[in-house]
């Protein structure tokens, strides 16, 4: 305007820029305080959940200086899959000298993964926007984690057992809850375990013998390649990232080492340990589970994981809709290295209805070479079947313990 | 506040003589009034802002019009006022569609928190007003301030070196007050510290 009035020789349209000059001066004089200074937090209660209850963001903001701040905007940045059910992720307001406020937004649970909430940002301006003094807080993580089914779990024979009491029968004599022999009773014998059928037969006393009972080293392999048919895909996904977290749940419940191998799109290990932290640190690996095909061989990872973080003869389980017929070459590999393995195959459902006669052809060769990867691994190790609709308890109770016979 | 163009417009485009808008006057008011409106009402803040803007752009075409077809000069007062009073109305615009899109978000709600954050939300957009009026009243009056010291001090703007002189202190003055006193940004993680 400036310009246009010296070339027009218009001293009316150059002096219009004499409200714009006054404005930015007022609002740098008047519309913010010289010294801005603010303290701002933002905790998530509670951090991590199992996904049946509501999350809240406590954001705490003060004004530690002794002047109002007229506009001012607090914003905690969600995910899109948030839902904000009260208070508000974007809040507007005036502090005061002095004055600390406490905002609360709450929102349902979302499904199972990690969401970064944040960064808080508050913004400080004058009332026109010329000046803008920002700040961001870090972004923190909420963490759905799956919930562990209770399960009786499955009855597993391990060769490698470790030296502290458990629920894995070692095959040797020890204390424990199975009958293992009968020998001559002797003094200091414990008179309850004086078997009194077996002592009038043979008319003097004999004691039952019991199988210890031991813990062992478990690595749960999660496949998560559910490349199938999309709309069975979620499906099937979660029914695995289920049985894993339940599985882990139940083995770490009874005192054995478990691990966790995630191959898939997204890696991810968390080696063998003890106890309830490290039942959260695998849920937690769990959560951030997505279906996704491996760049590399499901095969040769679990061989090389197998190998490098579990004692041999320990026991493996792997979690996989055997959608991928290269996965037996690993396992064979396994089972000739003497792990003990369990392979629980979460079935596909069968859609309701197909879009072409090709794509019912297309899914009928997949369950038929599924099918025939399911007969390969039988001959090396149990497999069982996880029907969609049948409870993960049942399916493992029934898991057939016989010791195949190799041929590798 | 939401119908401000049914006067702006009329104001600001039929103040000026009608060849200089080549008699559609009556039209460009239309267009503005209809456009400002309807992104009032419809929460639309691109069409409102457009609507603003192109107030501001009439206002500077309509004198730059008047400047070539020699057409008597509007008062200075009067132009001040009216260039003020649009980037007010703009800059408040901007403020009450925000405080309608909050406040739509909030609406159902009937919690403690959404309540608290809906109070804040009212008292901030009251306040904004407030302080938008009184800087643009301040602004207005230093200019007209200004100007009558300018006047007294009788400089000819014809005269080279003191044209130049203007526009290296407004630019100096502009720059200076755009980057002294305030960091553009402060970045501090978890605690902040502004």
């Amino acid at each position: 305007m400036l310009i246009l009035g010296l070339l027009l020789q218009d001293w009316q349209l150059a002096s219009m820029i004499l409200p714009l000059a006054s404005l930015f001066f007022l609002a740098n004089f008047w519309g913010l305080p010289e010294k801005v200074e603010l303290v701002a937090n933002h905790q998530i209660v509670p951090s991590d959940s199992f996904g049946d209850e509501d999350i809240s963001v406590r954001i705490t903001v003060s004004n530690k200086a002794g002047d109002q701040l007229g506009n001012v905007e607090v914003n905690e940045r969600l995910p899109s899959e948030i839902n904000v059910e009260s208070g508000a992720s974007r809040v507007l307001t005036q502090l005061g000298a002095r004055e600390h406020i406490d905002l609360v937004l709450e929102f349902h649970s979302p499904i199972r993964g990690h969401y970064r909430i944040g960064p808080l940002v508050v913004r400080v301006q004058d009332p026109f926007g010329f000046y803008l003094v920002e700040a961001k807080s870090e972004a923190e993580v909420l963490s759905i984690m799956p919930r562990p089914e209770r399960i009786r779990g499955a009855e597993l024979r391990p060769r490698h057992l470790g030296p502290w009491p458990g629920l894995i029968p070692a095959r040797t004599l020890g204390p424990g809850t199975e009958f293992y022999s009968m020998r001559d009773y002797v003094a200091g014998d414990d008179p309850k375990r004086i078997n009194w059928k077996a002592s009038a037969k043979h008319a003097h006393l004999i004691v039952n013998e019991m199988e210890a009972e031991r813990v062992t080293d478990v690595m749960i392999v999660l496949d998560t390649d559910v490349s199938f048919y999309e709309t069975s895909e979620a499906e099937l996904f979660e029914r695995g990232v289920r049985a894993a977290a339940s599985m882990a749940s139940v083995l770490l419940r009874q005192g054995n080492r478990v691990g966790m191998i995630l191959q898939g799109e997204e890696r991810g290990i968390v080696s063998p340990s003890f106890g309830k932290r490290h039942e959260r640190t695998i849920l937690f690996l769990l959560a951030a589970a997505k279906p996704g095909r491996a760049a590399l061989s499901t095969s040769y990872v679990i061989t090389l994981l197998a190998h490098l973080m579990l004692p041999a003869k320990a026991q493996i389980v792997i979690i996989s809709p055997l959608l991928d017929a290269t996965i037996v070459d690993g396992i064979r590999q396994l089972a000739a290295s003497g792990y003990s393995i369990l392979v629980l195959s979460p079935s596909p459902t069968a859609p309701n209805r197909f879009e072409s006669d090709e794509e019912e052809i297309a899914y009928r060769m997949l369950m038929l070479e599924r099918s025939n990867t399911r007969l390969a691994l039988e001959q090396v190790c149990a497999v069982t079947e996880w029907p969609a609709g049948v409870s993960l308890s049942t399916v493992l109770s029934e898991v057939k313990l016989q010791r195949p016979m190799m041929r590798v | 506040m939401r119908f401000h163009y049914l006067f702006l417009a009329p104001w600001i485009v039929l103040g000026v003589p009608s060849r200089v808008f080549l008699g559609l006057g009556t039209l460009i008011v239309l267009v503005v009034v209809v456009a400002g409106l309807s992104g009032m009402l419809a929460g639309k803040q691109m069409l409102a802002a457009l609507a603003s803007g192109a107030l501001l752009v009439l206002l500077v075409a309509g004198k730059i019009g008047i400047d070539l077809t020699r057409a008597p000069n509007p008062d200075t007062a009067v132009l001040l006022l009216q260039f003020v009073t649009v980037i007010f109305f703009m800059e408040a615009s901007r403020v009450v569609l925000t405080f309608d899109k909050e406040a739509k978000e909030l609406v159902g709600r009937t919690d403690g928190m959404s309540q608290a954050v809906k109070e804040r939300l009212g008292k901030w957009v009251t306040g904004q007003l407030g302080r938008q009026a009184r800087l643009v009243a301040g602004a207005l009056g230093l200019s007209l301030v200004l100007l009558v010291l300018g006047g007294f001090t009788s400089v000819s703007i014809n005269q080279l070196s003191f044209s130049a002189v203007l526009v290296l202190l407004v630019v100096g003055t502009l720059l200076f007050l755009i980057t002294q006193r305030r960091e553009p940004e402060t970045r501090r993680s978890d605690s902040l510290r502004l």
